[in-house]
């Protein structure tokens, strides 16, 4: 066997140049996920809108299911990594957990907001109203304001230095609402139904449904990192952003008083 | 007769389309209108800080 020569070498190793700062919020990793969420998303809206059949009972409605549970279980959670994240402030007092504890909040508002708009019309079809003071939607509701509050608590902190440990408590309070919202519907006599899908036990629904629910529960999982990888960029940015105008406001207040120093020297020495 | 009594069931029974393509619709709407304002807000961001600190870890 003859090797062709191509005349093509390979580059020189350079093992100290310095890796390029990426030009977006995007990297190839997150790009590859954002492409992944996507045709699991399509794949699942197609099992859950055309290939599951309808319900027995519900007919159609039951169709909600395949957005509903998820998002809701992508919330929990969202909120979940925020208590956690808030935590490590509070113990490690780094800027990184403090916008990973944000990102994820505000990530987990609008899947609750989801997962809510869901389940009213799908209540609507089904029990008749909208919307009912059941212990399972009333604390969901109080989920979405808990957190609504920190992130307008963050708002509000903008520039405190302790800004961070304030959300910190607040993010692990409102955390504390998740396992409620879980167990509301075994703590209390509520019109809601109790788990559809159990790790240990019977699932209550099975076959083309159950694969429907797990591809949609994916996606979403797969949506929520990919989501929070670009929320913390973009919160890491940000702040970026505020130093920079911090340090150029503060080197205007000093050349603006370094001249205003210069100008009784001036006329000093107009006067001698 | 089994075959008629069912059919005549799901003839009778409402869909319920309409809430189904409302739950999809304002999903899409709301994930995608965020993920769209966090896209271009990144994008802003990242013209406005020096590549030396645009570093995320």
């Amino acid at each position: 066997m003859t090797s062709i020569d191509t005349g093509l070498r390979a580059a020189p190793k350079t093992v100290d140049a310095p890796t390029p700062a990426p030009i977006g919020t995007g990297s190839r990793g997150s790009r590859i996920l954002g492409v992944i969420t996507l045709a699991l998303t399509g794949l699942g809206v197609l099992y859950g809108l055309v290939i599951s059949p309808p319900d027995a009972n519900q007919s159609n409605a039951a169709r909600l299911l395949y957005i509903h549970v998820p998002s809701a279980i992508v919330a929990y959670v969202a909120f979940g990594v925020t208590a956690f994240a808030s935590i490590m402030v509070l113990w490690k007092k780094t800027e990184t957990w403090d916008l990973i504890a944000a990102s994820s909040a505000e990530i987990g508002i609008v899947f609750t907001m989801v997962c809510l708009a869901t389940g009213m019309l799908w209540g609507r079809p089904i029990w008749g109203v909208f919307w009912t003071w059941d212990a399972r939607l009333t604390t969901t509701a109080l989920l979405l304001v808990l957190f609504v509050g920190y992130v307008a608590l963050r708002r509000a902190l903008a520039g405190n230095p302790n800004r961070a440990k304030w959300c910190a408590i607040a993010g692990i309070f409102a955390a504390i609402d998740v396992p409620i919202v879980h167990e509301s519907t075994t703590w209390w006599v509520t019109l809601h139904q109790g788990q559809t899908v159990r790790l240990l036990g019977e699932s209550q629904i099975g076959g083309t449904m159950l694969f429907s629910l797990l591809i949609m529960m994916v996606a979403g999982m797969c949506g929520y990192v990919w989501m929070l990888i670009i929320r913390f960029r973009v919160a890491f940015l940000a702040e970026r952003v505020d130093e920079t105008a911090f340090d150029a406001a503060i080197a205007e207040r000093r050349s603006e008083a370094e001249k205003s120093r210069a100008v009784p020297t001036i006329a000093t020495s107009e006067a001698q | 007769m089994e075959a008629v009594t069912f059919a005549a069931v799901q003839t009778q029974t409402p869909d319920f389309w309409e809430y189904v393509i409302a739950g999809y619709a304002f999903a899409t709407v709301l994930i995608g209108g965020f993920v769209i304002r966090l896209v271009r807000r990144g994008r802003n961001l990242a013209r406005q800080v020096p590549p030396d600190k645009r570093r995320w870890l």
